[in-house]
């Protein structure tokens, strides 16, 4: 199953901007060892934030821990993209749990 | 206490073997230039003596011959491949001959061990790029694991009151990765790339866009 990371962004610029969210975009706890599952979206998204305004953004993600629990609360984003492909929440955690060591 | 990842090969060592590689090569390269062909036509000749004597064997012998790579050209890995052969393949018939005292078998064999030493030494190069630091199991426990990975991931970003972050992540799914081995005795720290994540490379993401100031995050919350 899917989840929504709402995430509220404040343009404090004087002009338009684009923002880009890439699939595989990874969100993370606001501590280690929470027991709760990160995220990644499912998917890229495009917004454009109008100048000085405010907005709430949807980004369905998938989750990235499997052993772990369902996310839950507030997150950070982080600079950090899964780097392979995946088409389902299956393949995410297919991807995860073959670290190269 | 945390002991930094040290697998990565003495260069000088792994150098060392490089050049006596190349210097162990270039004798049998010698040897095989000057006296090969020389020898197996003297075998074919005696066909009758050749036990296992087959057409296809004489012509796959020449052609080695006749494309030896000169040691300043050969990579280890094709030396390895002419070692083989010299050890247990066509060049077989040869492992009795000798150079100096040694027969060209036994410095097919030392060529081959030495080929191994060099790619271990290579695998713990390689290692070395995801693994940021190891420690025994038994000193990494879920009371301090948080303290320990916020020692070792201390170059990643953590800024909760800007919702900017990646060190919580790497951590966390190191963890997740352990619990998968739980007989293992070493306890690694591993490279964002070992665990399938890479730094956005993208102008214009939400990350950049929030860590230079153009955006403010307000809020990141998980529904």
């Amino acid at each position: 199953m899917s989840w929504t990371v709402e995430i509220s962004v404040k343009n404090d610029t004087p002009y338009d901007q684009q923002v880009r969210i890439r699939k595989g975009q990874v969100f993370e706890n606001k501590k280690i060892g929470t027991g709760k599952q990160n995220v990644a979206a499912s998917k890229d998204y495009t917004f454009v934030l109008p100048h000085n305004s405010t907005q709430k953004l949807a980004i369905e993600v998938w989750c990235i821990n499997q052993r772990l629990q369902s996310p839950q609360g507030a997150l950070n984003v982080t600079n950090f993209q899964v780097s392979s492909d995946f088409q389902t929440q299956q393949d995410l955690w297919d991807v995860m749990n073959t670290p190269t060591i | 206490v945390i002991k930094h990842h040290s697998l990565s090969a003495p260069p000088a060592r792994k150098l060392f073997l490089l050049r006596q590689l190349r210097l162990l090569y270039s004798q049998v390269y010698d040897w095989l230039q000057l006296y090969g062909l020389e020898r197996v036509e003297l075998r074919k000749q005696q066909a009758s003596q050749w036990s296992d004597y087959d057409e296809e064997k004489y012509n796959e012998y020449k052609t080695i011959i006749h494309t030896l790579i000169p040691p300043e050209e050969i990579s280890p890995a094709a030396i390895d491949a002419l070692a083989n052969h010299v050890v247990c393949g066509v060049l077989e018939m040869n492992f009795t001959e000798k150079i100096g005292d040694v027969y060209l078998g036994h410095w097919g064999r030392n060529l081959q061990v030495i080929y191994r030493e060099i790619m271990e030494l290579s695998k713990s190069e390689a290692l070395q790029n995801v693994i940021l630091a190891k420690q025994p199991v038994t000193s990494v426990t879920n009371g301090n694991y948080e303290k320990t990975a916020t020692r070792i991931y201390g170059a990643f970003l953590h800024e909760n009151e800007r919702h900017l972050g990646g060190r919580v992540a790497l951590a966390d799914t190191n963890w997740e990765i352990h619990a998968l081995n739980p007989d293992a005795e070493t306890f690694f720290f591993r490279s964002p790339a070992a665990v399938h994540f890479i730094e956005l490379q993208e102008m214009g993401n939400l990350f950049e866009l929030a860590k230079n100031g153009s955006l403010s995050l307000q809020s990141i919350n998980v529904i």
